[in-house]
């Protein structure tokens, strides 16, 4: 058998206390605190990396991870979550050093993540509705088409070519002054925002915002204007633990 | 970055890949046509015989994309490639330019 | 016109989860410190941790720890990986040149 030589790390906590909490661990771990002065990590004593060709089984492991660091975070504050699979090689003392000769750079980022959560922002935009609002108001369009009510089928051809062009040409504008209006908008609110990748082609941004606690009516709002605009439309997910600001 | 093509039906694939890149060349040679006429160096009857023939190609390659059942597979091959486009881009680009936003 | 509220419901929000977990965190450089994250996310592929069982079978006993991971590690360097700031790349690059 082997021997638990490693410590897996579930999260960083604000707090020197020691505390069990039981076989809520991945594998059915002991999750327990290391603590080091005024932190503690938030571990369960494993031999090896995570590892599954079964994606239910990873995914039923990463919900187990998330699940840890939430109840790290009611029983202890402010955590630092660290990313699924990141094991400590060694003992507790291992890990207690560790938290020492961290210590300052750990303390500067709980300060900057105490009493906010971190949200996801996703807004969407069907560029069709767009397109047809643009086509009905722009002038250039509405030219192009007279002309082309007139032209032969050949011409007309390229004049309903141009017309896609241009309104393509107008979508993409739109798009691109609704983005930074709503960044904007969203940055008053947030402490910080990252824009992510976005996911899907209707996906106008993708972001994740560092909310206070005090001000996650305010994004609520706000995203509420957003998303009654036509054509427009938001998910909002969250609170996560500050993944993305850390 | 792999380019996604209907693996189980190798004819149906390859067809979809044909058509699509045949699309990518139409699209080339329409934009490259209308160049010319917004340069103005095509005469009236050129131009009335282009774009019946583009119109002509348009609806022959959408009737036979329908009657093939590829047009999934084309789309699929177009995206792939417009995927590995933006790969491209996103890691030239930076996202940072959005933090720079004002207030 | 009304707010809207975030929501957390985890069926719906687990590729936000798996965005999150897999490829964003704390990340500290330390030699003792060994990750297998830092996932390229594609849809909800989980490339990295649903990683072979063969590369740990290869390399014999699933015990040995250094052996297994540093093949891991290797493989994952030498792979694509999203993680902008490319600490986690460097930082196992490093473990597996200095171990």
């Amino acid at each position: 058998m082997s021997k638990k030589s490693g410590r897996y790390v579930y999260c960083v906590a604000d707090s020197g206390k020691s505390v069990n909490f039981g076989r809520i661990g991945i594998d059915k771990g002991i999750v327990y605190t290391i603590p080091s002065g005024n932190l503690c990590a938030v571990v369960h004593n494993c031999s090896k990396p995570y590892q599954s060709k079964d994606a239910e089984k990873v995914k039923g492991w990463v919900r187990t991870h998330q699940n840890i660091v939430d109840v790290a975070g009611k029983e202890l504050g402010t955590v630092i979550p660290l990313s699924f699979d990141v094991m400590v090689k060694g003992s507790n003392k291992d890990v207690m050093n560790w938290l020492e000769k961290e210590n300052e750079k750990l303390m500067d980022i709980i300060k900057r993540i105490k009493g906010r959560q971190e949200f996801g922002v996703q807004i969407f935009l069907d560029r069709k509705i767009m397109g047809s609002k643009i086509a009905e108001k722009n002038k250039e369009i509405q030219r192009l088409r007279k002309e082309m009510e007139k032209e032969s089928k050949g011409k007309a051809y390229f004049l309903r070519q141009r017309i896609e062009r241009v309104v393509k040409r107008e979508i993409e504008r739109g798009a691109d002054l609704c983005f930074k209006d709503f960044f904007n908008r969203i940055k008053i609110v947030a402490d910080d925002v990252r824009v992510d990748k976005v996911k899907s082609s209707d996906m106008l941004m993708n972001l994740s915002c560092l909310v206070h606690k005090g001000r996650i009516g305010e994004l609520g709002t706000e995203l509420g204007i957003i998303d009654d605009m036509e054509g427009f439309s938001v998910r909002f997910t969250g609170p996560w633990p500050p993944y993305s600001f850390v | 970055m792999a380019i996604n093509i209907d693996e189980e039906n190798l004819k149906h694939g390859l067809l979809g890949l044909v058509i699509a890149i045949v699309e990518i060349i139409k699209d080339t040679l329409r934009h490259q046509a209308m160049e010319r006429i917004e340069s103005g160096r095509l005469a009236e009857e050129e131009i009335e015989r282009l774009g019946s023939a583009f119109e002509e190609l348009d609806k022959a390659i959408e009737d036979m994309k329908r009657e093939q059942g590829i047009s999934e597979a084309v789309h699929s091959v177009r995206k792939g490639l417009d995927d590995v486009a933006s790969d491209i881009v996103n890691k030239l680009v930076d996202f940072e330019k959005w933090k720079g936003v004002k207030r | 016109m009304e707010a809207i509220e975030p929501t957390r419901e985890v069926n719906a929000t687990l590729v936000d989860l798996l965005d999150r977990a897999l490829d964003k965190g704390l990340i500290i450089n330390a030699d003792i410190i060994v990750s297998v994250a830092g996932v390229p996310l594609l849809g909800v592929s989980l490339k990295v941790a649903l990683a072979g069982m063969e590369t740990m079978l290869k390399y014999g006993m699933m015990e040995d720890w250094d052996e297994a991971y540093r093949a891991i590690a290797k493989k994952e360097c030498g792979g694509e990986t999203l993680k902008e700031s490319g600490v986690k790349p460097l930082a196992l690059k490093a473990q597996a040149q200095t171990s």
